[in-house]
């Protein structure tokens, strides 16, 4: 059982080691020394793959299922053979008209059709919604587990609309903060309407 | 060299991937034995998920115009 501030506190230092890191790899590629432009690098970053999922859902799944957690990352693992065929072609597409989102990608292929690509986001808003929902909770019962005694009887259950993991992103969400994060990562040179929708990129 | 080759060697790695890690030919390791007191079916499938890494890097990082560096 462990202190909820210290919790909260390493999760912070950890989240200014990753600026840190951010802010080290920005400073070295100005200066023409990039650390990212290398291919250990970039197939590093692809650990992002690796989300509460990996840690809560894999393990659950290889304990409740033996090996059946690993097809998860078999499929990757095959996708990313065509990887040089695909993304590289997908990432070319993407340099070169500034797209930074699957709506805008997808949209950009069919006569920039702005209705396309709207359609796109709320599909993929709908179809994200869960798998925020599994991050948020495994994120609550990571915090639960670490802060509360072990032979604790478990909080009782409380309605879901007074549940901290249901009311605690609507209040990061509607903070001036991430407003103002949307606002700054947006594309450089669009006016992008679409903004209210872009809750996959505000997650990452 | 072969190098215009590559996008349909990785093309016929991810088909021969597809076929290796789906049911029929998966089959083949469902048996009731283990290696070295490993279970042959996971043993099996981490070795083809090695096999698989290797062969996109081997397809990938072979010198092609690094011989002129060598």
């Amino acid at each position: 059982m462990l202190s909820p501030w210290i919790v909260v506190g390493t999760s912070f230092a950890y989240l200014l080691l990753l600026f840190a890191v951010a802010y080290f790899g920005d400073w070295r590629a100005a200066q023409g020394r990039s650390v990212i432009a290398n291919p250990w690098t970039y197939a590093l970053s692809l650990a992002v793959y690796c989300t509460a999922w990996t840690y809560f859902g894999s393990v659950g799944r290889a304990a409740s299922g033996g090996v059946w957690f690993l097809p998860i990352y078999l499929g990757p693992t095959l996708a990313m053979v065509l990887g040089w065929v695909v993304l590289r072609k997908m990432i070319r597409i993407a340099k070169t008209y500034r797209i930074t989102s699957i709506a805008d990608f997808i949209g950009s292929r069919y006569g920039k059709s702005p209705l396309l690509a709207g359609l796109v986001a709320l599909i993929a808003v709908v179809g994200i919604v869960p798998y925020i929902a599994l991050q948020l909770k495994a994120v609550s019962a990571g915090f639960a587990l670490l802060t509360l005694a072990p032979a604790a009887a478990p909080a009782p259950q409380a309605h879901w609309s007074q549940d901290s993991t249901f009311t605690w992103p609507w209040r990061w969400r509607v903070s001036p903060w991430f407003l103002a994060r949307a606002i700054w990562t947006r594309p450089k040179g669009t006016r992008d309407w679409w903004l209210p929708l872009r809750l996959s990129r505000w997650s990452n | 060299m072969f190098k215009e080759l590559l996008s349909q060697r990785l093309s016929a790695l991810f088909v021969g991937g597809w076929l290796l890690l789906n049911f029929p030919l998966l089959a083949l390791w469902d048996v009731d034995a283990t290696w070295g007191g490993v279970p042959v079916f996971p043993a099996a499938l981490f070795i083809l998920w090695v096999v698989l890494i290797a062969a996109i890097a081997w397809l990938i990082e072979r010198p092609v115009t690094r011989t002129k560096d060598e």
